[in-house]
């Protein structure tokens, strides 16, 4: 009896493994030293491998810039802020509103064919016809045309010269095949709806690697070993294939970076210093605090319309005086950031410049408890019974909601201190972390008194994509009605802010883009629209080193490859690694 | 009518009921959350868009592609037509795969996974408890506290614990997943052994819970059962031990199989806790997602997939002790 | 009363559950006594192991699990009494009501509970979960209560059935007392002990539950109860990292708690029910 029962059940257990199979002519196994293993960088099952849909899986979602399958005329690096050629060779401007880009004659796509100025007009303007994903960078350019094969000319729109976004677009646009897509639109009747939801499982790229399987539990890329960039870069990749594993949740992935399983690792890892504590070939960028290089400063947004918050300045810089922000890096950071220089420049060598520090510095904040205390007994905000100060007005200093998504574990924690340290200078304020859409769909529409969010991603229109994205209030609607891209949750309004973000970038004199930055810079911490908590990178780098050895490090990195996993010039790791 | 036919028919009208109930439920729960659906799923979309009318555009073809701009009760009627065609409708999070083909492929991995480990649990349970109300003394001193224990622990952070111990501290076990990751699944006996690897500890912590909680009731049956007077006849009678446990245990399994049906409910509650700590790619996981994302689609889906199953094993068990009882197919005799 | 109180006092089992229990409850209610520190408070770095200082080392914001520990217990406990009253009191009114005036209700209510029953409670909890925007320990343990209370009506209609059919509710039926009168009077004292068992039980369940729910990540908010212990010390990676003081404790408790509860029942089980006496 038993014996029949245990057979049944393993007929049936084998059974349904042949229903769950997919690729019938894939290899068995991934040879370990020939496969490099990702996490961090893709959280559900893949939606599709379509670069113009919004929502595309890894490797070829656009948020992240990854050039494995898709490719950009130029590759940003993080590390010296410059942009490295990729499918263009140069650029440069041949009169104030026009930009010359001439391209690699090597490249090509995976298919076969040439790539050519044809297809980076085509890249392009497909963005003007429909809503594509770098469609914000057409809002500034008039056209793209193309100048023989290896030659393309962008204009700027003279009403909206943005020479930032236009050099920032180098480094973005996706360049994509005319002879797939255009059939493609034709045939979806140009509907964006229906061509974004193509699933395009075999993308056509002109990159290193194509998809080679993907179901539910993992996405996995293999070599094209007719890469044009050979041509380039002299060799190909080292890794033969590139998995990707998607896991549930940041602790499931981490625990298989701790077994082993993966070797690059773009996810917040809690005290990653124990990994190598028992000399286990683990490594951060930075062998010491802060581990990571910043990238951006997750920051409190306050909602301006808010009575009590937005219309109180003295209220915010309370606020900002008040936190603790030496915790927030130690327990919620793991120490990953160093204390914050308010302001709208990181601390790099390729913004510090902008900004003349003497005259903001007296603008910058710090914890300062007693302080904050002062400044609130100054503007005859007094404590009542409970604890919390009451405006002259009678407005009472909370209960106001800080809210983020809900699992962001370094988030929440950093806001549990915030809502700590206000309570110490008698103001109410409490967490709230409700489910990413329910959160999202919130602040875009402006129902909150203080979210949390982060600014955006480094590039070569930095300082000032960063200003734009926290103080520009140009076309931001009403509370009610959603922001679109991400910025100004809080509704943000200063005229000569407003100004200054529409003229720098289209300033070439650097005396004066100095003077115009520090103006902006004084505005911003004059009002302080948001608080900056703490540094944090654009993409988390950790790296096991039992298996691929030669990823870069602070103290070797000959070929200048910024440590952000996949994004940007990253790719050129891949060619000075090698398996044991 | 044969009275086995009759409780058959009503047992079946009940079930089909209780499902009609089910995906009204799985209907309106889901739409009572606050927000409209469609901004979610349109949000990730038009992600860098910076025209309104685009915007405007793909909002309203959502709205009318998830049937958002029509009344509530047409909703409904939509709904439950599509359920018969086995359309579940389209997943907000995995936009644009519909939520059928996430079910099939999670749903071979949760059937192979549950239902063996809670039937494996609850027979061992029931012997276990057979045993222990037999053999009073020792052993029943030791085996009720023990299960009594287990089963007060917080599953979830059981799993967690055991996960842990097991995995990352002894590594006898793997760290989770459905199979080993860096295979592809094809029908070789590598993959199969890796499947049936990571089978293992997830099987193991939902059968010792399972157990916990069958054996005490079953051993408050038995005990009940010890006590009757054809026992004490029958042991008068000088009949073998071991022949008395054979009655004592088919007569206390009866009230136990009613249990079962009725336990299944949470059983697969507790089954499906085991998936997500231990990433098993079944429903619990996909469930799991589905509700960081609010895919409601997707959510509706496997508790629909996750109430039929259970009302068909609930079913299916009725109908089999209806089969067991002979006192049942008297009841239905003298109705007639 | 005083008879049963006597009985119950004498049974080890009982006695063991109800001690633990007091011990237990003890330590929650009086250490905050004497530890006045606000349990919010971030007084340590995350995860330090135990101290001399913090008895059980620090959660992952520098709190101390210790003061935590009580808190949260006390947390906890509220929601799972609050889910064990709702429970009880719903299973009972249905239960009664089915039981006692039969006929095309009594089915009715029966198909409702068997629906409740079979769909499993966790999918339901889930469902209601993450529909409300403000959930407090209160709404939580509705909730919870909400989606146990099939198995208390079940067991109490089945009693109140049989007990419809004894003599003395007959006689108080001819003598023309209204039903609600009869149930309470003649029906209820009789459920009593039946009832309280089930109030313990539903009271477990909820501690469990509010466990369960809380580490979903959809427990109630701005809350320290153990089931928020264990879902922040999931998060951050408590065992990954060997911090196992974060994580286990809170489990512990509850499963003291819970244990204690299923004890005590399993005690009064046999003083009420003679036949499962050794």
């Amino acid at each position: 009896m038993k014996g029949r029962k245990v057979f049944i059940f393993f007929t049936i257990l084998i059974a349904l493994c042949a229903f769950g199979l997919s690729a019938a002519d894939a290899p068995k196994e991934l040879p370990r030293n020939e496969t490099l293993y990702i996490n961090g960088l893709q959280w559900g099952p893949p939606a599709n491998f379509n670069p113009l849909s919004t929502n595309a899986a890894f490797p070829v979602g656009y948020v992240n810039n990854y050039l494995l399958v898709y490719e950009t005329l130029f590759m940003f690096n993080q590390l010296t802020g410059q942009s490295e050629p990729l499918l263009g060779k140069s650029f440069a401007w041949t009169d104030k509103l026009s930009l010359k880009v001439e391209l690699n004659p090597a490249a090509k796509w995976n298919d076969g064919k040439d790539l050519n100025a044809a297809d980076v007009v085509y890249s392009y303007m497909a963005a003007k016809r429909y809503a594509l994903p770098w469609s914000a960078y057409m809002d500034y350019i008039d056209s793209v045309t193309a100048q023989g094969d290896s030659t393309v000319l962008i204009k700027l729109n003279p009403a909206k010269p943005n020479r930032l976004y236009a050099l920032d677009s180098l480094n973005k646009v996706y360049i994509v095949p005319q002879h797939v897509w255009e059939p493609i639109e034709s045939q979806d009747g140009k509907d964006i709806t229906k061509i974004s939801q193509e699933f395009n499982a075999n993308p056509v790229g002109s990159g290193a690697y194509k998809v080679m399987f993907y179901d539910d539990t993992r996405i996995i890329c293999q070599r094209d070993d007719n890469y044009w960039g050979k041509a380039l870069f002299g060799k190909l990749p080292a890794p033969k294939y590139i998995a990707h594993m998607i896991y549930k949740s940041n602790d499931a992935g981490t625990n298989a970076f701790r077994q082993h399983e993966v070797d690059v690792s773009q996810q917040f890892i809690n005290k990653v210093w124990d990994l190598w504590k028992k000399g286990e070939p683990y490594k951060t960028y930075l062998d010491k605090i802060p581990y990571y290089l910043p990238g951006g400063t997750p920051s409190i947004t306050f909602n301006m319309t808010k009575k009590g918050l937005g219309d109180n300045v003295e209220v915010r810089r309370a606020i900002a005086m008040c936190i603790d922000y030496k915790k927030i890096a130690e327990v919620a950071m793991s120490n990953y950031s160093d204390q914050v220089v308010p302001g709208i420049i990181l601390q790099t060598p390729s913004e510090k410049p902008l900004v003349d520090e003497s005259a903001v510095k007296s603008l910058w904040y710090k914890q300062d408890a007693a302080a904050a205390n002062k400044l609130l007994d100054s503007i005859g905000a007094m404590k009542g019974a409970d604890g919390i100060r009451v405006l002259k007005d009678g407005t009472r200093l909370g209960p106001w909601d800080v809210s983020c998504p809900y699992g962001w574990s370094d988030w929440n924690a950093s806001l549990e201190i915030v809502v700590q340290s206000a309570k110490k200078i008698g103001i109410d304020l409490r967490t709230k972390f409700p489910e990413f859409p329910v959160w999202y769909n919130d602040v875009k529409n402006g129902n909150f008194d203080i979210c949390m969010w982060s600014t955006t991603n480094p590039g070569v229109a930095q300082p000032w994509d960063r200003a734009r994205d926290k103080m520009d209030s140009t076309g931001v609607p009403p509370i009610g009605q959603p922001v679109v891209s991400n910025s100004n949750f809080g509704r943000y309004k200063n005229a000569r802010a407003d100004e200054l973000i529409d003229k720098i970038p289209q300033e070439t004199d650097q005396a004066k883009l100095k003077e115009m930055y520090t103006e902006l810079d004084k505005i911003f911490l004059t009002d302080l629209p948001i608080v900056q908590l703490m540094y944090r990178p654009s993409l988390f780098y950790t790296v096991y080193e039992g298996v691929w050895k030669g990823l870069p490090d602070s103290k070797s990195n000959p070929s200048n490859v910024p440590p952000t996993p996949e994004m940007g010039s990253f790719i050129k790791a891949l060619y000075n690694i090698s398996a044991k | 009518m044969n009275p086995y036919v009759r409780y058959f028919l009503k047992r079946l009208g009940w079930s089909l009921i209780t499902l009609t109930v089910a995906v009204m439920l799985n209907f309106l729960l889901p739409r009572m959350i606050k927000g409209n659906p469609v901004d979610t799923i349109v949000s990730s979309m038009t992600q860098g868009m910076t025209n309104q009318n685009d915007i405007k555009r793909v909002y309203e073809t959502f709205e009318k592609e998830f049937g958002i701009d029509k009344p509530l009760w047409q909703q409904f009627f939509i709904y439950v037509g599509n359920i018969f065609r086995g359309d579940l409708g389209t997943s907000f999070g995995q936009y644009p795969k519909k939520v059928s083909t996430i079910l099939a492929n999670a749903i071979p991995w949760t059937l192979a996974l549950q239902f063996p480990a809670i039937i494996t649990g609850w027979i061992l349970g029931n012997i276990l408890g057979a045993v222990a109300a037999y053999r009073r003394k020792l052993f029943d001193k030791i085996v009720l506290p023990v299960s009594m224990a287990i089963s007060s622990f917080p599953f979830f952070a059981f799993a967690l614990i055991v996960l842990f111990f097991f995995s990352a501290t002894l590594h006898w076990f793997p760290i989770g997943g459905g199979y080993s990751f860096d295979l592809i699944p094809t029908l070789s006996w590598q993959f199969i052994g890796s499947v049936l690897g990571h089978y293992a500890l997830p099987f193991l912590t939902i059968v010792i819970v399972a157990i916990g909680g069958q054996a005490i009731g079953m051993r408050s049956m038995a005990i009940y059962e010890l006590n009757a007077d054809y026992i004490l006849y029958a042991k008068l009678l000088g009949i073998r031990d071991r022949k008395v446990v054979r009655y004592v245990f088919r007569n206390a399994m009866l009230p136990q199989v009613t249990g079962l049906a009725l336990q299944m409910g949470t059983m697969v509650g507790g089954a499906l806790i085991a998936e997500i700590v231990f990433n098993y790619p079944g429903i619990g996981s996909s469930m799991f997602s589905a509700i960081r994302q609010l895919d409601y689609p997707l959510i509706s889906g496997c508790t629909l997939m996750i109430t039929f199953a259970v009302l068909i094993a609930n079913f299916v068990i009725e109908v089999v002790y209806g089969l067991l009882d002979p006192r049942i197919k008297m009841a239905q005799l003298e109705d007639n | 009363m005083r008879n049963t109180m006597r009985i119950l006092l004498k049974s080890p089992k009982f006695m063991f559950g109800f001690t633990l229990l007091v011990l237990v409850m003890g330590f929650v209610f009086i250490y905050p006594l004497f530890n006045r520190a606000d349990p919010f408070e971030m007084v340590a770095s995350g995860f330090d192991p135990p101290s001399s200082e913090h008895i059980l080392g620090s959660d992952n914001f520098g709190r101390d699990v210790f003061l935590e520990l009580a808190h949260g217990a006390q947390a906890s406990l509220y929601v799972g009494l609050v889910a064990g009253v709702f429970a009880t009191l719903i299973g009972l009114i249905i239960g009664l009501f089915a039981g006692y005036v039969g006929g095309m209700i009594d089915n009715v209510l029966t198909a409702i509970n068997n629906m409740f029953i079979v769909i499993p409670p966790l999918v339901i909890l889930i469902l209601i979960s993450i529909g409300l925007n403000n959930r407090s320990s209160l709404i939580v343990g509705l909730i919870i209560g909400f989606t146990a209370w099939p198995w208390t009506a079940r067991a109490v209609r089945a009693q109140t059935a049989s007990l419809r059919l004894r003599d003395h509710v007959n006689i108080a039926k001819i003598s023309g007392y209204s039903t609600m009168r009869i149930i309470l009077n003649d029906i209820l004292p009789y459920l009593a002990s039946y009832a309280f068992m089930a109030f313990i039980l539903q009271t477990a369940t909820g501690i469990l539950e509010e466990a369960s729910i809380s580490m979903l990540g959809l427990g109630p908010y701005n809350t320290i109860s153990l089931g928020t212990m264990l879902n922040w010390a999931m998060m951050f990676e408590a065992m990954g990292t060997g911090a196992w003081w974060a994580f286990i404790p809170p489990a512990i408790i509850i499963g003291i708690f819970t244990f204690s509860l299923y004890i005590i029942n399993s005690g009064m089980d046999e003083v009420f029910n003679p036949k499962i006496r050794s």
